[in-house]
């Protein structure tokens, strides 16, 4: 079976995305300190949290890159401080702080914001911020999905790597909890899961 | 004697730890898993930051027991739910109001409960506010630093316990400072690891 990797990292209840996951008999949500190497084995799609311990998950670079090189996808939240891929580099914060430096701007449009009014996204009960402020460096021949600030920094985007698998980058929170509508943040986490799962008809 | 600090790993906690800012606060750095390989004796304080997963630090709670109970100082922030490892208190979550300053009062509501202490030589009231997760419940005799609206402990002491100290809070400043978000929590910090580095240094009588 092609499943669907779900690593949680903090202590108490899965989030929103990992809760519908649950609910896919080819899902798996493991704590971190219990993920083994073999759960990359039949997995095709991947999620991980803001709150990944990036240390610990070093231990695990020959599986990602197993799992990407047979064409899995990888969803991942938050502040890459680790070269889990050799084409990863450190998070960048934005330059400017306030409301110019944190507007977002659609770069371009993704099935992870299906039926999603991206507007919205830019403020939670008028404060910005939440979603993001900063990017994590793009891969050559990555596309921006969402750019932060006057400078468009990539905040989000989606790289296809050239030995297989792909990557879709979100530089803050965990996204779905980002929304200020609860139907969004349930519609954001099923396009993740369905993002990541479509890989399934591909990989081995 | 120096300051183990405990990294769990996550991007806020590569930040707070290791950019330039503080790094040089931490002596060590320890991984959870990796307590029990470390001789805990060498240090007079040990530092769990916020959002450290209790899952992780429960094993380790008779050592902690033990290095208090050797005088050591343990401190903890938030989101760590640390009544989980650490002796003698209970934790009480709270809803967070992230737009308390938008709103027609706008205060959140903190209380400094002992103005005169030695932390605010460090610390000032505003670099306490930023948002609330909870309370503690601690024993009797324990100081009490700052409270949230309610008058419910935020910041405390104890060393009435053990007989080491436990400097506890539900604030999260390594959270968010290590992602770039609130400035207060960086003010926080700017003055509370010097205090935690004063308390080294005059034998533990900050209190």
């Amino acid at each position: 079976m092609n499943t669907l990797l779900c690593i949680q990292s903090h202590y108490g209840k899965p989030g929103l995305t990992f809760q519908l996951a649950a609910e896919r008999p080819d899902a798996i949500v493991i704590r971190q300190p219990d993920l083994r190497a073999s759960h990359f084995d039949s997995a095709c799609g991947l999620i991980t949290t803001m709150h990944l311990d990036q240390i610990g998950f070093m231990d695990f670079t020959a599986e990602l890159e197993a799992f990407m090189d047979r064409g899995g996808r990888w969803f991942f939240n938050g502040h890459i401080m680790r070269p889990f891929l050799n084409e990863l580099q450190d998070y960048i914060p934005a330059a400017r702080a306030g409301l110019d430096g944190l507007q977002l701007s659609t770069l371009n449009s993704h099935s992870i914001f299906d039926g999603i009014d991206r507007a919205t996204l830019q403020s939670r009960k008028g404060v910005a911020g939440f979603y993001g402020r900063g990017h994590n460096p793009m891969p050559q021949g990555a596309t921006a999905v969402t750019g932060v600030g006057p400078e468009q920094a990539p905040l989000d985007w989606v790289w296809k790597r050239p030995l297989g698998g792909e990557l879709f980058s979100h530089a803050g929170n965990d996204l779905p909890g980002t929304c200020e509508d609860e139907s969004d943040s349930r519609r954001l986490a099923a396009n993740i899961i369905a993002w990541v799962m479509t890989s399934g008809e591909r990989a081995a | 004697m120096s300051l183990l600090a405990v990294n769990p790993g996550a991007y806020y906690h590569l930040e707070s730890f290791e950019s330039p800012r503080y790094r040089e606060y931490f002596n060590q750095l320890v991984r959870p898993e990796d307590l029990g390989d470390v001789d805990l004796q060498a240090f007079d304080t040990i530092l769990i930051p916020c959002r450290t997963p209790a899952n992780r630090m429960i094993p380790h709670a008779p050592r902690l027991a033990a290095f208090l109970a050797q005088g050591g100082t343990v401190v903890a922030t938030g989101e760590s739910r640390s009544d989980l490892w650490l002796p003698g208190f209970r934790f009480h979550a709270q809803a967070t109001n992230y737009w308390w300053w938008r709103e027609a009062q706008g205060d959140l509501g903190i209380q400094i409960t002992n103005p005169a202490h030695a932390i605010f030589n460090y610390l000032t009231p505003e670099s306490l506010t930023w948002h609330l997760h909870g309370w503690f419940d601690l024993a009797e005799g324990a100081d009490v630093i700052a409270s949230n609206a309610e008058g419910k402990p935020i910041l405390a002491i104890d060393t009435v316990t053990t007989r080491g100290r436990m400097v506890l809070t539900t604030l999260d400043p390594f959270y968010h400072h290590g992602s770039h978000f609130m400035p207060a929590t960086t003010w926080f910090l700017d003055g509370f690891l010097p205090w935690i580095a004063s308390l080294r240094s005059d034998n533990g009588n900050g209190v």
